[in-house]
């Protein structure tokens, strides 16, 4: 695709209908792993105990955060590169009658219930 | 007298939870038009697809904090130390992955009108006998988390009537009261019981966490750390208490991967990502939901106080080393709080579980080979494959004194054999239900044959097997896959956009997520 200018600056809150962004911001969700994971075996010989918490302990405790912090940045950014508009697109044509949905999506989904 | 209190506690929250159930019902019904048997499952199954941001908060707390984490993680600080840590990574990572995976199983659960997994299955691979087989594995792994809902039961049943009950009497009390709270009181009411078992749960571990340090001698909570290391030094790092114990870091690693892909792969957690109103609810949910979690460091906290302080559990068994602490030190009425309480915890997740496996059991299992069933006859159906399940969970727990956690990993292990093939179906068009087929039966040689099992706790004893055998399934998943015909491409775009189109924004970059890890 041709990329929008490089080096975009952060803020280019006009939400350009460039649509199509990259969604290469989605492997920050692997950091979690890196921390949580790939980085047991180093921690585990940290001595520290701050607060008398065993450090492996207070890591993993730091690594639930650490991940609540990423989730919300790649939510962010996947607003940002139109997965919220694309979604609704997706909800608009198989809402109500949608012709492949099953029996029962009515109720309060949809604004025409099943008639 | 703590029977009578405790049976207060239990029975006032199911006359509120058919009370619930029953408004709530009545509410929804007259929206309802078309097949009403069908429109009644979607209903119970997967709440109707209108599950927002709240709703769908607490549907996922509900389902992730189990009795599981309460005795079991404890019983495993207890017996093991550090090993428990291993419930610090299982929610976070499984949201790290969820973020990813859960609105795509959403998307197509919603386009397709898919209500059970071996639906999603029998749809996105072409294949009506894959529903099948995946039904069948699909209620095996339920199956064995049952054993952990009766295994807890058991024990707190035995808490509340004294040790004169025997332990293998227990676990049948303990499945009776199951199949009777699911047959009672049904799914909506699980929901409420959930809620109520949620706040509960808040309670006791806030009074049981302030309150603790006086009973082991320690200055404050975090004492009680520093009293632990002392007493059984190492006891805060891998290995933990036991320094010859397998549950090294590799031991953790290979178990909390296996946990974070298999979590979303269990089918009543599967429809859990069916029962959003939207993706954007999942996303939303997967920032908050980890954060959670922290409260196991107050469980683990309990853990090593019961160790401090000496408890012991009947029968050295480690899964009740919390409910013997509480009874050895805490009044009468925090022991019925608790007890009332630990009914709630199991038997709620418990019902979601046997309805789950008795709906898979009568939709796809039974219902292709008998497609005039009446409604009369499929609800019986479920009822009495409810009723089996619990037999069978009973069959397998009586005798068996494993801690709750190894049950788990177990459970993680059988489930895990559907899990290459649900990240395959969103990732690579060319995945074929003959490939899925040869890497289940593969990937559970893999698991379970003798030799197998041999040959893993000889060479990696500790490294999970089930993720051994999941990285096996994945190869064959491939390799069989790469040598059959492609599954026809309307039934690949349950999973993947079709390949003429543009790239959409979603299906593009698949490969994010958090499988990197693996």
């Amino acid at each position: 695709m041709a990329a929008p200018p490089p080096a975009a600056p952060p803020d280019t809150p006009t939400n350009p209908p460039v649509a199509r962004r990259s969604l290469s911001h989605r492997w920050l969700l692997v950091l979690p792993f890196g921390w949580q994971v790939a980085l047991v075996p180093v921690v585990n010989d940290i001595d520290l105990a701050p607060l008398h918490i065993p450090f492996p302990m207070l890591w993993q405790l730091l690594g639930i955060v650490v991940t609540s912090i990423v989730v919300a940045v790649v939510f962010r950014l996947d607003r940002r590169a139109g997965v919220d508009r694309e979604e609704a697109e997706f909800l608009a044509s198989t809402a109500p009658g949608g012709s492949a949905s099953a029996a029962g999506q009515g109720g309060p989904t949809g604004p025409g219930a099943v008639r | 007298m703590i029977i009578a209190l405790v049976l207060v506690i239990v029975l006032g929250t199911m006359a509120g939870a058919m009370a619930f159930g029953r408004r709530t019902g009545r509410g929804a019904s007259p929206g309802e038009t078309g097949t009403q048997a069908g429109a009644k499952l979607v209903d119970w199954a997967v709440g109707g697809r209108r599950f927002g941001t709240v709703l769908f908060w607490f549907l996922n707390a509900g389902e992730v904090y189990t009795t599981f984490a309460v005795l079991g993680i404890a019983g495993y600080a207890y017996a093991l130390g550090a090993p428990a840590y291993l419930a610090f990574t299982s929610v976070s990572l499984s949201y790290a992955i969820g973020y990813w995976l859960m609105p795509k199983i959403w998307r197509a659960g919603r386009a397709h009108g898919l209500i059970t997994q071996p639906d999603f299955f029998a749809a996105r691979f072409g294949a009506g006998w894959l529903g099948v087989v995946t039904g069948l594995v699909g209620i095996a792994a339920l199956v064995v988390y049952v054993q952990i809902q009766l295994v807890s039961l058991s024990l707190i049943v035995q808490l509340t009537m004294g040790n004169a009950v025997s332990a293998a009497a227990a676990v049948v009390i303990g499945a009776v009261l199951m199949v009777a709270f699911v047959l009672f009181a049904g799914l909506r009411s699980a929901a409420f019981s959930a809620a109520v078992k949620d706040v509960l749960m808040i309670v006791i571990v806030v009074l049981l966490s302030t309150t603790v340090a006086s009973k082991v001698g320690a200055a404050s909570p975090l004492d009680v750390f520093r009293l632990a290391e002392s007493a059984h030094p190492g006891i805060g790092r891998f290995p933990g208490l036991d320094p010859s114990s397998p549950t090294t870091s590799v031991w953790l690693m290979t178990s909390a991967l296996n946990v974070a892909l298999g979590n979303w792969v269990f089918p009543h957690l599967f429809q859990v990502s069916y029962a959003a109103r939207s993706g954007t609810a999942i996303r939303r949910n997967a920032i908050w939901q980890p954060l959670y979690s922290l409260a196991y460091f107050f469980i683990i906290l309990l853990g090593f106080a019961a160790l401090l302080a000496g408890t012991k559990p009947a029968e050295g068994n480690s899964n009740g080393a919390l409910l013997q602490f509480v009874a050895d030190k805490y009044p009468a009425w925090v022991i019925v709080l608790v007890a009332g309480t630990g009914f709630l915890l199991a038997l709620a997740p418990g019902a979601t579980l046997l309805l789950t496996s008795g709906s898979i059991f009568t939709r796809n299992v039974l219902g292709p080979f008998a497609r005039d069933l009446t409604e009369r006859g499929s609800m019986l159906a479920t009822r009495l494959s409810m009723v089996g399940f619990a037999a069978v969970a009973v069959w397998l727990t009586i005798g068996n004194s494993q801690s709750l956690v190894d049950i788990l990993l177990y459970a993680y292990s059988a489930i895990g054999m559907l899990a290459p093939s649900v990240f395959l179906a969103f990732l690579w068009r060319r995945t074929s239900a003959i490939g899925v087929l040869a890497g289940i039966v593969v990937g559970f040689v893999a698991l379970l044959a003798p030799f197998a099992k041999h040959f893993w706790s000889d060479h990696l004893p500790e490294w999970e097997p089930g993720l051994l055998a999941m990285a096996i399934n994945l190869v064959v998943v491939v390799v069989v896959s790469a040598c059959t015909p492609r599954p026809p491409a309307e039934a690949v775009a349950v999973g993947l956009v079709p390949a003429a189109a543009p790239p959409r924004v979603l299906g593009a970059t698949g490969g994010g997520g958090g499988r990197g890890g693996a």
